[in-house]
């Protein structure tokens, strides 16, 4: 038998190419369903998990989706904001604790979450560096921001502009990293989380400049005039909020009207749940209440769904794949018809060729199952990722 | 060496019967069969050697009535004492230089690879020229070379007979007389038995005995 995997293997290798396809070909075979299946259910599983320690989720009437993915994970697409208000409007009923979420701007491709300190009570969010933000202009950055950006306590972030093109835009603001978070497997690794308020001073709702009052300022001053100071655009505005220049920042307007895109609301019972969902039930009120577990259940139904049709589709592909290897191989035989005869001519036992084919098939079988269990694995430790930034 | 009796064998498709009354090769000689192409001298090679059975007669090969034996027996006998060369070489082209020579040993049950036997095979192979080349594949190998080592396999079993189908048939003269050289100081060391199929006249005068395979028929 040694002898004849000797051969066999000799053979595979002086055809590395057709061997290699073949490999190949089974590896895919055995792998694309199974690792679409361990995909869905990894990742689904992951999906599930943090929709399930999400209660309730308040957001702009819409796509339940939409506000459900972006106040859970962060994503890109953000629905219309509310105002503040509404989140003092669920602490307000005395049914929920309420935490705001104000996810539009980004830093370096990584969402910037503007929210409350309560968030990191509420996710049971370790440090692995460093503490909470205490101030605006203070920030807090997942494993994976710290480990691609390089960054560690003590090291500055700077929001992205929304726009380059737009001049008179979002500002960057530049925020000062004070806690880094240990790596949790989810969403939050791959953002950074500042408060509600400095998410505004990017937006411009807010800003800091010198103090007009100064002799420093005299130069940019147009006109006073009932307590009303013009100044032209020399008045230097500050980028970054400081413990000197942090009392030169204030707000323009009311802070109730301030957007938010979402509250996380945490009901204080079951009861506390539904007599909360009851008070959005309003048809033409312009807030919505969802249960993020619901809407993530509808989510993953529908890809289970098309999950059946993919495999399907993969099974006939599969079928058919088998079938061309197959053919390879008979064709195969038939091309060595010659070089069989001459083994059998020299000595060979005639189940000896037959062995030699069968290992030879043998060999580029498990060697394919090897390729497609190394890449179940794979897949098995990555499936959450890799569904996440499908959905995302 | 083979003797053959009331031979008479009819092929497969029944298109052609080969008939013998009766030949004699003697032991320990070179013997050359000459005929025109497609007379049966390759199928009377097949039968000396048990590769094709007789419809009728006999034929005794190295005293052995090989027709008579099971077909692993056959193999068997085939094996150890019998050395095929062909026209064409017949060598496998995903093997190196030694693997081909070694291949009786690997894919037969009745022999056994052992280190004693590779060093039988580098030493044949040193011996016909082919020393620095083992490890080459043989499809970088010249027609001459092939043949080499296509006889040194034929040789490693130290076979006591050797039938060669137009080992020279697509070699030039130079290579011609190589590949001759090393088959012929085989057979007068060991001195085995050779039976050479063979359409080039010249070459004739260096075996011992001639049987014109035509003449043989119609006698």
């Amino acid at each position: 038998m040694r002898d004849s995997l000797y051969l066999a293997w000799q053979y595979l290798l002086h055809h590395r190419i057709k061997s290699l396809i073949l490999i190949l070909s089974v590896a895919m075979i055995v792998f694309l369903p199974t690792g679409l299946k361990l995909v869905v259910e990894q990742g689904g599983e992951a999906l599930r998990q943090r929709a399930e320690q999400t209660p309730l989720l308040v957001g702009a009437k819409g796509s339940s989706l939409e506000l459900t993915l972006n106040a859970l994970y962060f994503s890109e697409e953000s629905p219309e904001p509310i105002a503040y208000s509404e989140s003092e409007r669920v602490v307000e009923s005395g049914l929920a604790d309420a935490i705001p979420m104000y996810i539009r701007f980004q830093s370096a491709g990584f969402a910037i979450v503007g929210t409350s300190i309560d968030y990191f009570s509420f996710r049971t969010s370790r440090f692995a560096e460093g503490r909470q933000f205490a101030t605006i202009g203070e920030c807090v950055i997942g494993s994976a921001v710290a480990d691609e950006l390089d960054l560690s306590v003590g090291d500055k972030v700077i929001s992205s502009p929304e726009s380059v093109f737009d001049l008179a835009g979002v500002y960057p603001l530049k925020m000062k990293v004070v806690g880094i978070l240990e790596s949790s497997g989810n969403a939050d690794d791959r953002a950074i989380f500042t408060d509600l308020k400095t998410t505004w001073v990017i937006q411009g709702l807010a800003h800091g400049h010198m103090d007009m009052e100064s002799s420093e300022a005299a130069s940019s001053i147009l006109k006073k005039e009932e307590g009303k100071i013009v100044a032209n655009a020399s008045v230097k505005t500050y980028n970054e909020i400081t413990q000197k220049n942090i009392h030169s920042f204030h707000f323009h307007g009311s802070v109730a009207d301030f957007p938010i895109s979402s509250v996380i609301a945490i009901p204080t019972n079951a009861k506390s749940a539904t007599l909360l969902r009851g008070r959005y039930l309003e048809k033409d009120g312009l807030v919505q209440i969802v249960q993020a577990s619901e809407v993530m259940e509808d989510l993953l139904e529908t890809i289970a769904s098309v999950q059946v049709f993919v495999l399907i589709g993969l099974g006939v592909a599969g079928i058919s794949a088998c079938m061309t290897m197959v053919l390879v191989f008979l064709l195969s035989a038939q091309l060595r018809q010659r070089e069989m005869l001459t083994m059998k001519l020299i000595g060979a036992e005639s189940g000896k060729v037959a062995i030699l084919l069968s290992l030879e098939i043998g060999s580029i079988l498990i060697l394919g199952s090897i390729l497609a269990i190394l890449l179940s694995v794979i897949v098995a430790v990555y499936g959450p990722q890799i569904i996440q930034s499908l959905i995302l | 060496m083979v003797e053959i009796e009331q031979l008479e064998f009819q092929y497969p498709t029944g298109e052609y019967r080969l008939k013998l009354d009766a030949l004699s090769i003697a032991a320990g000689k070179a013997s050359a069969i000459v005929g025109p192409s497609g007379c049966g001298k390759t199928t009377l090679l097949h039968l000396i050697s048990g590769i094709k059975l007789p419809s009728r007669g006999t034929v005794r090969t190295l005293g052995e009535e090989v027709h008579q034996m099971q077909q692993t027996e056959r193999r068997d006998f085939r094996l150890k004492n019998i050395g095929l060369i062909f026209q064409e070489f017949e060598l496998l082209d995903y093997l190196n230089v030694l693997d081909n020579v070694l291949l009786p040993y690997r894919i037969s049950s009745a022999l056994s690879l052992t280190h004693e036997v590779k060093e039988r095979a580098a030493l044949l192979l040193e011996r016909v020229g082919m020393g620095s080349k083992m490890k080459r594949p043989v499809r970088q190998l010249s027609q001459g070379e092939r043949q080499r080592v296509a006889i040194c396999r034929a040789l490693l079993t130290e076979p006591k007979m050797i039938l060669a189908d137009e080992p020279t048939g697509n070699l030039d003269t130079e290579n011609t007389d190589k590949v001759l050289d090393v088959v012929f100081d085989y057979v007068h060391e060991s001195g085995a038995g050779l039976i050479s199929v063979t359409h080039e006249r010249h070459l004739l005068e260096r075996f011992d005995d001639c049987i014109d395979f035509l003449e043989l028929k119609q006698g």
